[in-house]
């Protein structure tokens, strides 16, 4: 079995972790004192992007480069986006790093605005975590308290603030650009691009955005350097990653593992296995909005590479497993119910497309639906993929279409025998 | 500049131009929605999805903007673009969105006033499947808000294409719209116990693609395909917007801004545009009239030179300085050229003036406070405009006769200065006045001249820009009124004058010999958007002409 | 009472000075509006349109740019909720782990349906998409406390506990 790593989270659980003395105590802040007082920025910037740090946003693109986009030098007004909006069901990891570990994802922030030369960070999370955002607050006025944010951090002339900022309910608001307008003070609507953030981001400022989990890798790469950390995990993905397993697994939770682990290891040994000792039936790997796959696609690698063979992607790290007690129409009307609430309604084919998905499935799973349907959610899905503003119509076009793809004939059963085939059976719960 | 292919077309395009403004331009038909020329670019019906050759998915030809590549990576040797709009690619694309948009669509076509100019319809007529696939209960929501005093909003039929919250924001500057909610059930909304009460409201109408906004004062008037249109010219401030006039059975039903980018861009002010509510039971006299003690003589026009001239006779004491001439910039140039005759053949004078009537303060968009549409064009034909609102009792008191051109000095004053007015008209002996109502000034005159509203007649405004424009004929006035023009030839000829044609074409000819600016220039130079008279030596007569 | 509680709200020096906090503390005044309705809902247990118009006008913003922003977030509501509003994750790991069981125990338990408010005031029962912490399905959160792999048993002594 591949070792839990505890690099990322390795605050989690000891005593007043979320303290500044605490996270001190560990050697915390040492990287940013580092590159203050020894690197320049363009070293700085150099070294994460030597290290190949992969966005763990959903995206994963790398984030180095990402911050190179930026305009040079600090007379330009520039901003970092810390998108702590996590949302994408299945996925829970950043709120562990939140609550328990503050401190690490603000030292990568300030060290990401050393490296970019940044003016400041705004922190962006999700309303429904007012804990989480009460412990960042906390943090950051530690942080002020002890001259690590402010003017002249450390001595070394470099100004840096950190606004934290609660969204207020709305999965849109984790895609970059509607989480730019939600910060001004706008509805979470996701803007054309171009232009891209890094020359138009929040107030029309250049802006960086990245992900929590991004962030906090920063100073473990400043700390051990680029070669130390692609010496973990698979070279697609250096680093390890933070697994989140939910659904029909005896051990739900966040593993820290490099990227190159099995799904089968981390559902079977890391997570325990199956929930009721059932037989496994369906796993979404990344996420709730990339491709689901079958039982007997698990031995793959939990990497770009090793997800792409079997037509999925790594997404946001988030695994839903799901038992053989599981209807796959009712789950993925429940996703389609998911993805027509959160659709942000301001173009077409998703406003109008997620509903009428919602609907065709519902349809289905209630007994009416029409053994013409499984060719109908494929139809009116691709008519959303790839039309959309924003990636929240392929989000929700790449489960619908994989559900039906990888379990047709269950969708098929539905229609023929016009009622849920498996509406007597009791769907295993955890409690 | 780049060389792109849209279709089968190639077009030399300029760098950073979007792909719908080029194939627009070049008479490529892409379809959309919430494109607006004159709006921001929001990208959000993705009607107009086209293929473009190496993006892995169709693009928004509204967003989408044309470069250049380096000159090894030129497609098929030559092209920085090349785009399909008709490809089966963007045919599906196109289909699939429009699909979308009628999804929740009431599709009540039979009754909805937009049938007949709704894109809606065109496109799903151009582009549609015939067949169906949308077997489920619909979204419902409101079918009769009255969102403003002029406009009526019905949101089952909005496709959320968000031209009208755009221009709230960015033409208005006004902001009474938004989207409110989210998803399926996003709709374009107003403040609770707000209304969209802007000077411009009625544009939301115009740019609305569907039927989703109309207006209170057309909705359900006609079809639109019965109407009858023209290109003509408001008239109710000196900006002059240019407008199509639509008209039903000799009723003018609806004013709708043309685009004209020297005058007024796309839009119009609701005050120009509901003229039509103001044109509403208006007196109109139908024949000419002369006065005799209290009663009211009628007469037909081929007789009505001969009794005029007659009637003048009648006042051998009177001369040149007897008369007061009120002229009015509503007045077209060839009919301020017929009252310039007259005034010469029987007051021995060259004009008399033009009273600058204003009210209100211009705005930041088309609205100026000056409200007759020609006070340029007098000042070129070099009739002097008087100082802005002064009062007209002092032009009348004291004189013993005049001659009122489409103005009622009357109705239009009130307290001291009406009264003032009433006394010097009621002391006169010989009033003549030409209108297109019987107003209150008319019924102090001696002689009444009914004459064609604007929307009834051919003429040419200058605005205050120095742009001239031609009215055209709307609709066939219902009584026999006629422009001052035909009048004044009527009047000289009677009197054994020389007179031009008594047509719109004899007096332009007048005119232009007076406007060095339409010197050499053809009616036709005057459509659709009008010409810049305005030049350099005739700037310089203006300002003279000011001062003086 | 809800008017009265807003008229009050929009004099109260307290919260006034929260409010003008608030502006301060950002780059610009406009990325406090949400935090500022968060406020009035936590106030409030709603955000009336007359607070809308308030912080409109306080905020230098269109009436109707803040309406739009107050329906398209879900965590704001411009009718009040009960004192105390139970939410109900409902999305995918959640359902698999129980989310439906606890809802229906708490529907019949209060007698309302989802959106519903118990008549003495005191409940609100929503169902609310993904909260993040799937691993503890089925979650509940009550105001701003996040329950775990919550029972119906849990959820009847996490009730009982409430004034």
């Amino acid at each position: 079995m591949t070792e839990v790593l505890k690099l990322l989270t390795r605050n989690v659980g000891k005593p007043n972790s979320t303290h500044v003395d605490a996270y001190m105590g560990s050697g915390g802040y040492e990287s940013l004192m580092t590159v203050l007082h020894k690197w320049t920025p363009e070293q700085t910037l150099n070294e994460v992007k030597a290290a190949n740090l992969k966005g763990r946003g959903g995206a994963g693109f790398p984030a180095g480069l990402k911050w190179s986009f930026l305009p040079k030098g600090k007379e330009v007004l520039k901003y970092l986006v810390c998108n702590a909006d996590e949302s994408e069901p299945g996925t829970f990891k950043d709120r562990l790093l939140i609550e328990n570990d503050p401190h690490s994802i603000l030292e990568g922030i300030i060290i990401a605005g050393w490296a970019t030369q940044a003016a400041g960070c705004f922190f962006y999370i999700r309303g429904e975590m007012p804990a989480g955002a009460r412990i960042f607050q906390k943090a950051v006025d530690q942080a002020y308290a002890k001259g690590f944010l402010g003017k002249n951090i450390l001595g070394s002339g470099f100004n840096f603030d950190v606004w934290v900022s609660r969204g207020a309910g709305a999965y849109i608001c984790g895609e970059e650009t509607a989480l730019m307008d939600s910060l001004e003070g706008k509805r979470g609507q996701p803007r054309l691009k171009p232009p891209f953030p890094a020359g138009y981001g929040v107030y029309g400022v250049p802006t960086n955005i990245n992900n929590v989990e991004s962030y906090a890798n920063v100073p473990l790469i400043i700390r051990n350097g680029a070669g130390w950390y692609t010496a973990i995990g698979s070279p697609s993905a250096p680093g390890t990653r933070l697994f989140g397993i939910s659904g029909h697994v005896k051990r739900p939770g966040v593993f820290e593992l490099p990227s190159g682990v099995t799904l089968r290891e981390l559902i079977y040994e890391h997570a325990g296995g199956i929930l009721g000792d059932r037989p496994l039936k369906a796993v979404i790997p990344g996420g709730s909005s990339v491709p689901v796959l079958r039982a007997d696609q698990i031995d793959v690698t939990m990497d770009p590479d090793g997800l792409k063979s079997v037509g999925t992607m790594v997404g946001s790290a988030g695994v839903i497993v799901m038992n053989d007690s599981v209807c796959m129409v009712k789950a993925l009307l429940n996703l389609m119910e998911f993805y027509a609430h959160e659709s942000c309604g301001q173009c077409t084919p998703c406003r109008e497309g997620t509903h009428w998905l919602e609907l065709i499935v519902r349809r289905l799973e209630e007994g009416g639906g029409r053994p013409s349907d499984c060719d109908l959610i494929l139809d009116v899905a691709g008519n959303i993929m790839g039309r959309t503003i924003c990636p929240l119509g392929d989000a929700a076009a790449m489960p619908a279409i994989s559900f039906v793809q990888q379990f047709r004939e269950e969708f098929e059963a539905h229609a023929r025998e016009g009622r849920c085939p498996m509406r007597d059976v009791r769907m295993t719960a955890a409690i | 500049m780049p060389l792109i292919r849209i279709d089968d077309q190639e077009i030399e395009a300029p760098q950073g131009e979007t792909i719908l403004r080029v194939a627009l331009k070049h008479g490529i038909a892409i379809p959309y929605y919430c494109y607006h020329p004159a709006l921001s670019i929001v990208g959000q019906c993705r009607m107009c999805l086209v293929e473009v050759k190496g993006a892995p998915k169709p693009l928004t030809a509204c967003s989408t903007t044309i470069g250049t590549l380096p000159p090894g990576k030129k497609i098929e040797g030559k092209y920085d673009m090349v785009v399909s709009t008709k490809s089966e690619t963007a045919r599906k694309a196109q289909r699939g969105v429009l699909e979308f948009l009628l999804l929740n669509h009431p599709l009540d076509c039979p009754i909805c006033d937009q049938a007949g100019e709704c894109q809606l319809q065109e496109y799903s007529y151009t582009f549609g499947d015939p067949a169906s696939r949308l077997e489920f209960e619909k979204v419902h929501a409101p079918k009769r808000v009255d969102i403003g005093p002029h406009v009526v909003f019905d949101v089952e039929r909005c496709i959320k294409c968000t031209r009208c919250i755009r221009f709230c924001q960015e033409i208005s500057k006004t902001g009474e719209l938004t989207l409110s909610e989210r998803g399926v059930y996003t709709r374009v909304d107003i403040f609770p116990g707000r209304e969209l009460d802007n000077p411009y409201s009625v544009c939301t109408v115009d740019i609305c693609p569907v039927g989703a906004l109309t207006s209170r004062e057309f909705r359900f008037k006609e079809r639109v395909w019965f109407l009858k249109s023209v290109n003509s010219v408001c008239q109710e401030c000196s900006r002059g917007c240019s407008v199509r006039v639509d008209a039903y059975k000799g009723e003018v039903l609806r004013l709708v801004p043309r685009d004209n980018p020297q005058v007024n861009g796309p839009w119009m002010c609701d005050y120009g545009r509901l003229v039509t509510e103001r044109m509403k039971g208006l007196d109109l006299a139908g024949r000419p009239l002369l006065r005799s003690g209290a009663v009211w003589q009628g007469y037909e026009w081929k007789e009505f030179g001969a009794a005029l001239v007659e009637k003048m006779a009648g006042f051998p004491a009177l001369k040149s300085d007897s008369w007061a001439v009120v002229l009015s910039g509503r007045l077209s140039l060839e009919e301020m050229a017929g009252a310039q005759a007259v005034s010469q053949a029987f007051f021995e004078r060259s004009a008399g003036s033009v009273p600058d009537v204003a009210w209100g303060e211009d705005d930041e968009l088309l609205i100026r406070k000056e409200r007759r549409p020609n006070l340029m064009g007098a000042r070129l034909m070099g009739i002097p405009v008087g100082e802005q609102n002064a009062p007209l009792s002092g032009l009348l008191t004291g004189k013993k006769a005049a001659l009122i051109l489409r103005e009622d000095p009357v109705g239009d004053a009130q307290g001291a200065e009406k009264a003032a007015v009433e006394t010097a008209l009621a002391s006169m002996d010989l009033v003549i006045v030409a209108d297109s109502a019987f107003t209150d000034t008319a019924r102090l005159a001696h002689v009444f001249i009914p004459l064609a509203g604007w929307h009834e007649m051919e003429g040419v405004t200058v605005n205050f820009l120095g742009v001239a424009q031609k009215t055209a004929r709307a609709v066939v006035p219902p009584r026999d009124r006629r422009p001052f023009y035909e009048v004044a030839s009527l009047w000289l000829t009677a009197a054994g004058h020389e007179a031009p044609e008594p047509t719109f074409p004899g007096w332009h000819a007048k005119v232009k010999e007076s406007v060095p600016g339409l010197a050499g220039t053809s009616i036709k130079d005057l459509l659709p958007n009008g010409l810049q008279v305005l030049d350099a030596p005739a700037k310089d007569k203006v300002k003279k002409g000011e001062g003086a | 009472m809800s008017e009265q509680g807003v008229a009050e709200l929009i004099k109260n020096p307290g919260f006034l000075a929260k409010v003008d906090r608030l502006v301060k503390s950002y780059p610009r005044p406009q990325t406090a509006l949400i935090p500022i309705l968060h406020l009035c809902q936590a106030e409030l247990r709603h955000v009336p349109v007359e607070f809308q118009a308030f912080i409109a006008e306080r905020l230098g913003l269109t009436p109707a740019h803040v309406r739009g922003v107050v329906t398209f977030y879900e965590m704001f509501s411009e009718e009040p909720h009960g004192r105390y509003l139970l939410q109900v994750c409902k999305t995918l790991p959640c359902m698999l782990t129980g989310s439906e069981a606890l809802l229906e125990h708490l529907q019949n338990k209060l007698g309302i349906k989802p959106g519903g408010t118990t008549q003495d005031g005191r409940f609100s029962l929503i169902t609310v998409e993904c909260l993040a912490c799937c691993d503890g399905g089925p979650s509940l959160m009550v105001n701003e406390a996040l329950h775990k792999r919550v029972s119906t048993g849990d959820a009847d002594r996490i009730l009982s506990e409430l004034e």
